[in-house]
């Protein structure tokens, strides 16, 4: 014990006596004082009643540690059964590391690898498929996901893929499409047809879907994510070489030929020439004033359209970001096909996620956030329905130091005060694509919200979300994915302050409504029913009853999730990503009442089936991408089908690259 | 159950055989150990761990993984003697290092009632206790400091586990535990400020 006194300033080195005084006080309670400073401090404090305040506080402490002490926290009655799983998966991953299973790894919380997320992470991949659903035979016809495939449907059906081995049963017809890598090395779109399939999920005997090349795209590295439009007449493409300079958003012309079925029946609606151009469309872009770091060089905007794309892409096609990672899979064309909005960060990292959105016929994406905390949920009444990360004392407009974002991984010096959990929630807000304006919608702490398309139902997380060891982005933690009602239905379009159409404004016109610029985040005016929303309990809407009732999909710790309806509201595939490597999950298809939001956990079409990050889902079909290494086989996709009461399924045949699948 | 491990690695490690049966890394050994240790002190390292990130569902995660860390580190526990203040050292550094690699936010709603702990009695304890005044103080300070305050005073290590537990220096360890108690000191009194400005307020309301 008297080691300490070789440390210790000698007595004529203290500041003060009282500083003195107040350390040996603290060491005292520990039993760190040898007798000659026991007798001097005694003295001290008789003399001193600021310091013998100061001695008796921390005597003070002990008394509550005791009272603390007396209480101890219970473990929870399955952490054994956790931690044995835990040490189980490990063992077999010792054992097997060759393994490519998607065994759980619940106990590697250190380990942890969320920096890459699913619609960015796949550069290696070699392939990248896009399923489509019936939509892709409704060619030349605006399509919004509520549209019923079977209106859709050409009389001229072509001849089935799969072969009616094991007594196949039609199904409305849907497509498959895809990217993959061909044997000369180069990247191409295929697109198979699905109206058959073998019935149940027992696929043996089943002719595998057939693939057939449909259109060679030049000039990618490693294409990640792939997004049809609605108008089925290009697709937005993410390509990321991997090499750290970020990835790339394409937008791809896709030819008519693509389309199996096509009836180019001219519609009301303009459709973008094959070929994009920035100068495609005159309508001027939301022209939110802060660029995305990182971001392409400004596309002139001049006349003409450009022969050639300023840097080597894919034949045809428009950069509209660079530089950039993408963050999550919920990126989307908006309903009527004319926008299209993702979250990305800067490749450099320089900060957190922004939501951008690009216009089709634009030169590029711009950012339509600028806090660097928002990421995209989904589209909703034609408005941009986002999430962000708020300080928890913030007025309730949402908005927050842009620089408390994860910017960077927080590593200040280790007694830095610590960060409170506390200090962060979150907010739902919505942002008209056309003004621009954004409002807070629902300002109750959940996450990512994906509402049905009757709007009365939706699935969000509900628990913690973290910065992800990038510090770039924000990933789901310890929680609950739940569906629950959704009782405060589709935003309305805000009223544009300015009374004047935004497309007609400038950068520096916008600037006269505040609203209108990304950093004025959210405006006082929450939308209809928001104020409504909040409840205590968290919920989006009134508090669960009978006829409300909250279903959990997934509780603890995920690393990520995709959620999504079909048109009809009665399907809900729930993607969940594994801890260890979060390209690869569990895929769960649901079967949702619509009037009771009520789900039967036994019940479901799809289980945890094994499933690359991206996944498509239409009415009537959802397809997925198996991890390579099942079964001693590379990735191939994966189609459930049904109709009416009939289940059905048809696969490809393996491939020998791992298969991403995007919508 | 327990098996009682600990003696044959004690064995083990006397006569010198440590590195031969390291060498082969038996997992059932480990995979015993382990189911040992958990038996003997995943109470008390839950309850660090609660009372250090003050949430029992990231608790429970971060025991599960320091038992796990504690299974994949089994040959690197050189005295069998020590296995409890290498646990707590395991346990420590899970929690900082996930303290300070996320930054966490919270969503108030959830109430934890997943994996079948009940959200009933058991976390409404919880939430009286963490509002208590010496628990907010304690998320005040430092999370070394906090550490150094919960596994003297609530966990009773010694001196020499207390350093090992911190991975510092005894005098360090000590060192740290001052300073502890007068940030911690600090911390109360902003927290009773704090209440007692929250209370006249209440007042002055109720007098109006």
């Amino acid at each position: 014990m008297n080691y300490l006194r070789r440390y210790r300033p000698r007595r004529d080195q203290w500041a003060s006596p009282h500083q003195r005084a107040r350390v040996l006080a603290a060491e005292r309670i520990d039993g760190f004082v040898g007798e000659d400073d026991a007798d001097w401090l005694s003295r001290h404090l008789a003399e001193c009643q600021t310091c013998a305040a100061v001695a008796a506080e921390y005597e003070a402490q002990q008394g509550a540690f005791r009272d603390l002490a007396a209480r101890p926290p219970e473990p929870p009655r399955d952490l054994w059964a956790r931690t044995a799983a835990a040490i189980e998966a490990e063992a077999a991953r010792g054992a097997a590391t060759t393994d490519g299973g998607t065994g759980s790894s619940r106990g590697s919380a250190g380990r942890r690898r969320p920096a890459r997320l699913p619609l960015g992470v796949m550069s290696g991949a070699l392939v990248v498929a896009v399923v489509v659903g019936a939509s892709l035979f409704a060619r030349g016809t605006p399509v919004t996901p509520i549209q019923p495939p079977q209106s859709a449907v050409p009389s001229g059906t072509p001849r089935p893929t799969v072969a009616p081995q094991p007594t196949p049963f039609p199904i409305p017809a849907g497509a498959v499409a895809w990217i993959r890598q061909g044997d000369d090395g180069r990247f191409g779109l295929y697109v198979a047809r699905i109206d058959e399939v073998c019935p149940g999920r027992d696929k043996a005997g089943c002719a595998p879907i057939a693939e057939t090349e449909s259109q060679p795209i030049a000039n990618l590295d490693g294409p990640s994510a792939v997004v049809l439009s609605p108008t089925t007449d290009q697709l937005v493409l993410v390509d990321d070489p991997g090499d750290g300079s970020g990835g790339t958003v394409y937008v791809v012309p896709v030819p008519a030929a693509v389309d199996p079925g096509a009836t180019p029946t001219p519609t009301a609606e303009p459709t973008p020439t094959p070929t994009l151009g920035p100068t495609a469309t005159p309508t001027a872009p939301p022209t939110p004033t802060i660029g995305p770091s990182g971001s392409p060089e400004p596309t002139p905007t001049g006349s003409g359209l450009p022969s050639d794309s300023p840097q080597p892409s894919p034949d045809g096609s428009t950069a509209i970001a660079s530089g950039v990672t993408l963050v999550g899979d919920t990126a989307a064309y908006s309903p009527d096909g004319q926008w299209f909005a993702f979250s990305a960060v800067p490749a450099d990292s320089s900060h957190g996620p922004d939501i951008y959105l690009w216009h089709v016929g634009d030169a590029e994406a711009l950012p339509v956030t600028g806090d660097h905390r928002s990421v995209f949920a989904q589209w909703l009444g034609g408005q941009l329905l986002g999430s962000r990360v708020v300080d928890a004392d913030a007025t309730p407009d949402g908005s927050a130091p842009p620089s408390a974002g994860p910017s960077a991984p927080s590593a200040g010096p280790s007694d830095a005060p610590s960060d409170a959990p506390e200090d962060l929630t979150a907010v739902v807000f919505v942002v008209d694509p056309v003004t621009s304006i954004e409002t807070v919608f629902l300002d109750v702490p959940l996450w990512r919200p994906t509402v049905d398309p009757s709007a009365r139902w939706a699935v969000f997380w509900e628990g913690t979300i973290e910065a992800a060891a990038s510090g770039m982005t924000w990933l789901p933690g310890v929680g609950r994915l739940v569906l629950a009602g959704w009782s405060i239905g589709i935003p309305e379009p805000p009223i544009d302050p300015s009374a004047e159409p935004s497309a007609e404004a400038s950068p520096g016109s916008a600037s006269a409504s505040a609203s209108a610029s990304p950093r004025a985040t959210g405006r006082a005016t929450a939308a209809p029913g928001a104020s409504a929303s909040r409840d205590p309990g968290g919920k989006p809407s009134e508090s669960p009853s009978a006829d409300r009732p909250e279903q959990i999909l997934e509780a603890g710790r995920i690393a990520d999730w995709e959620a999504r309806w079909d048109p009809s509201g009665t399907r809900l595939a729930v993607w969940v990503a594994d801890e260890a490597d979060p390209t690869i999950g569990r895929l769960s298809l649901y079967v949702v009442d619509p009037e009771t939001g009520r789900f039967d956990q036994t019940d479901r079409l799809l289980r945890d089936q094994p499933a690359l990050a991206g996944f498509a889902l239409a009415d009537g079909l959802l397809a997925w991408a198996t991890p390579p290494g099942q079964d001693g086989e590379g990735s191939r996709i994966q189609v459930l089908a049904w109709s009416g009461d009939e289940v059905g399924s048809a696969e490809t045949q393996p491939g020998t690259d791992p298969v991403v699948i995007a919508r | 159950m327990p098996s009682g491990d600990l003696g044959v690695l004690a064995v083990l490690t006397r006569s010198g055989e440590r590195a031969a049966m390291s060498a082969v890394w038996d997992q059932d050994a480990a995979a015993r150990f382990v189911e040992d240790l958990f038996a003997k002190h995943h109470a008390e390292i839950y309850a660090y761990l609660v009372r250090m990130v003050r949430d029992p569902e990231l608790a429970a995660d971060f025991a599960q993984d320091a038992f796990v860390k504690a299974y994949r580190n089994y040959d690197t526990l050189e005295k069998p003697e020590n296995a409890r203040a290498w646990l707590y050292q395991i346990a420590h550094r899970v929690a900082l290092d996930e303290l300070r690699r996320r930054k966490i936010v919270r969503f108030f709603p959830w109430t934890g009632e997943s994996r079948g702990t009940s959200p009933s009695a058991e976390h409404l304890a919880m939430d009286a206790r963490l509002s208590g005044d010496l628990q907010r103080a304690l998320a005040r300070i430092p999370e070394r400091q906090r550490a150094a305050l919960l596994l003297a005073e609530l966990h009773d290590l010694s001196g020499l586990e207390l350093a090992q537990a911190l991975g510092v220096s005894h005098v360090a360890a000590r060192a740290l535990l001052t300073r502890a108690r007068e940030s911690l000191r600090q911390a109360l009194a902003t927290e009773r400020a704090a209440d007692a400005e929250a209370e006249r307020r209440r007042t002055a309301e109720r007098s109006r």
